[in-house]
C-alpha cells in the first residue's frame, strides 16, 4: 500500500491543476445544452468546452510517457528523493502548461456567456450540491 | 494498541499476538456482520490487518515497528493531502463559478498549490527513503502487494 499510494498521490499532486480544471466538463456541457438559451452562445461555447476535453485528452496521453517514467524510477528501493524530483519535473511542466491552455480557453468560454448565463453553466458549488440533491 | 503489539513481539510473545490479533480481527469480522463499522472501526480494522501484513513480510520485529510507525506517518501525511487537495479542488471549483474570476486569482491560487505539492514530496520522500533503509529488496517487492482498504477508497476518491 505504502508504496502504491505514494505512487499515486505524487500523479494526483503532479496532475492536480488540469484535473481540477476539467473535471466537470460534461456536467458543464449538458448545462450549456440546458440553460443558455441564445443560439449563437450555446455553439460558441459548446466548441469551445470540446477543445478543452480536447485539450485533457492529449494531455492524458501526453503524460503518460512520463508516468511511466517515474513509475520505474520509483520500483527502485534506493531510490533517492532527488531523483524522484527530476523524473517529475516533465509531469509539473506538463500539468503547468495544460492548465494555462485550459485557462485561455475558461476566458474565451468567458467572453461568449453573459453573467447570467455563466451562472446557471457554472453554479455556485453549494448550489451546486443541492441542486444534485434534488435531482437524486 | 500498536506499541503494546510491538512490545508482545519484541518481548518473544509472538503467539500470545498472534491470538491478540486473530482475536482482534474476528470479533470485527462478526461485528461487521451484525452491525455496520464506523469509519473509525473500519480504518482501525484496516491498519490492524495491514500490520499484520508487515509483520508476516518482515520476520524481524523491530524492523517491522518501524515500518509500521512509517506507515503511520505516512497514513498522516495522507490524510493531510487528501484535504488539502479537496479543498484546492473546490477552490477552483469557486473560481470557475465565478464570472468574475481574474486570470491571476487563478495563477495565484496554483502557486500555492505547487507550494503543498513541494512540501508533499520532501515529507513523502523522507518517509520513503527511511522505509527503504528498514527493508530488502525482496521486503520491497512483497510491500507493493500489502494494501490499505482506507486509504485505497480515499485515493480511488480523488482519482475518480
Amino acid at each position: 500500500m505504502l508504496i502504491a499510494a505514494l505512487t499515486a498521490f505524487l500523479l494526483i499532486h503532479f496532475g492536480s491543476h488540469s484535473s481540477a480544471l476539467t473535471s466537470q466538463l460534461d456536467q458543464t456541457a449538458a448545462l450549456i445544452q440546458k440553460d443558455v438559451a441564445d443560439e449563437a452562445h450555446r455553439k460558441q461555447a459548446l466548441v469551445i468546452v470540446d477543445q478543452m476535453k480536447a485539450e485533457a485528452q492529449a494531455a492524458a496521453k501526453q503524460r503518460q510517457k512520463s508516468v511511466d517514467a517515474l513509475n520505474s524510477v520509483l520500483a527502485k528501493r534506493t531510490t533517492p528523493v532527488s531523483d524522484i524530483e527530476r523524473a517529475a519535473q516533465p509531469l509539473v511542466a506538463d500539468d503547468r502548461a495544460s492548465a494555462e491552455k485550459l485557462l485561455d480557453l475558461r476566458f474565451q468560454l468567458k467572453s461568449v456567456l453573459t453573467p447570467d448565463e455563466w451562472k446557471m453553466v457554472f453554479p455556485a458549488p453549494a448550489a451546486e450540491a443541492v441542486s444534485k440533491k434534488r435531482s437524486a | 494498541m500498536t506499541s503494546s503489539f510491538g512490545k508482545l513481539i519484541s518481548s518473544g510473545r509472538w503467539p500470545a499476538a498472534m491470538m491478540a490479533l486473530m482475536l482482534a480481527l474476528s470479533t470485527a469480522v462478526g461485528c461487521s456482520s451484525k452491525h455496520e463499522l464506523t469509519p473509525e472501526q473500519r480504518a482501525q480494522a484496516d491498519m490492524t490487518a495491514y500490520e499484520a501484513d508487515i509483520r508476516k513480510i518482515i520476520p524481524d520485529p523491530a524492523r517491522a515497528d518501524q515500518l509500521v510507525a512509517l506507515t503511520k506517518e505516512f497514513q498522516q501525511l495522507a490524510n493531510e493531502s487528501i484535504a488539502a487537495i479537496k479543498s484546492y479542488r473546490a477552490k477552483v471549483a469557486a473560481l470557475n463559478s465565478n464570472y468574475d474570476a481574474t486570470r491571476q486569482d487563478y495563477e495565484t491560487l496554483f502557486s500555492a498549490q505547487d507550494a503543498s505539492r513541494e512540501a508533499f514530496i520532501k515529507k513523502a520522500g523522507a518517509i520513503r527513503e527511511r522505509m527503504a533503509v528498514f527493508t530488502t529488496d525482496s521486503e520491497w517487492e512483497a510491500l507493493k502487494k500489502a494494501r490499505l482498504r482506507a486509504l485505497d477508497a480515499d485515493l480511488q476518491e480523488l482519482l475518480s
